[in-house]
């Protein structure tokens, strides 16, 4: 199923796609999280 | 990091649901390691030091007030996280990625990407119990 991304979403649309890099350097996708399976994100305060 | 302990706790219930737990954080991937791999968390966490998933999310800022006056929710996560040998750092609130006042949130997601579940954090402690996570999980799977 395909669902477009959007800003503010909700429940019911596709959660925003974000790249990012690891530890490695390599480019990495958030939706690595849940391309086989679903994912629980939590998206957490600073690191204090 | 008053949440990362507890959901460290939830990661075998998580396993057993098949659902894979990401937690974003507020540095690179460098303070990511160094910091969540305190906690045992190194490799559940991602770095986002731009904050760009969190303004994707719509996330809110929080004030000052609401930082000093801790809300009970808050209050306990830090007691926990004491109980588990961790303690609030300032040094580590600031630093240089760290939006001290950026709110939290959480969101399970089906495969392929739709949103099932959503939750953005009104206050700084405002993320659901980690230990009612799996529950929320379960319920909304079968949904």
């Amino acid at each position: 199923m395909s669902v477009k991304a959007m800003a503010n979403p909700a429940v019911g649309d596709a959660v925003p796609e974000c790249v990012y890099r690891d530890g490695a350097g390599n480019e990495r996708r958030l939706s690595e999280l849940w391309g086989e399976g679903p994912a629980l994100i939590v998206w957490l305060r600073h690191f204090g | 990091m008053e949440s990362l302990t507890q959901l460290r706790e939830r990661l075998p219930e998580l396993e057993k649901l098949n659902v894979r737990l990401g937690c974003i954080v507020q540095g690179t991937a460098a303070e990511a390691a160094e910091v969540c791999g305190q906690y045992g968390m190194a490799e559940k966490c991602i770095p986002d030091p731009e904050k760009e998933s969190y303004a994707k999310l719509g996330l809110d800022r929080t004030t000052l007030g609401a930082m000093v006056f801790a809300s009970d929710e808050l209050k306990a996560r830090r007691k926990e996280n004491r109980a588990a040998g961790f303690s609030v750092s300032i040094k580590k609130s600031f630093m240089p990625h760290c939006d001290i006042f950026l709110l939290p949130g959480a969101a399970l997601v089906a495969k392929g990407g739709k949103i099932l579940w959503l939750h953005r954090g009104a206050h700084p402690g405002d993320l659901p119990p980690a230990d009612e996570l799996p529950t929320r999980v379960r319920q909304n799977l079968q949904d």
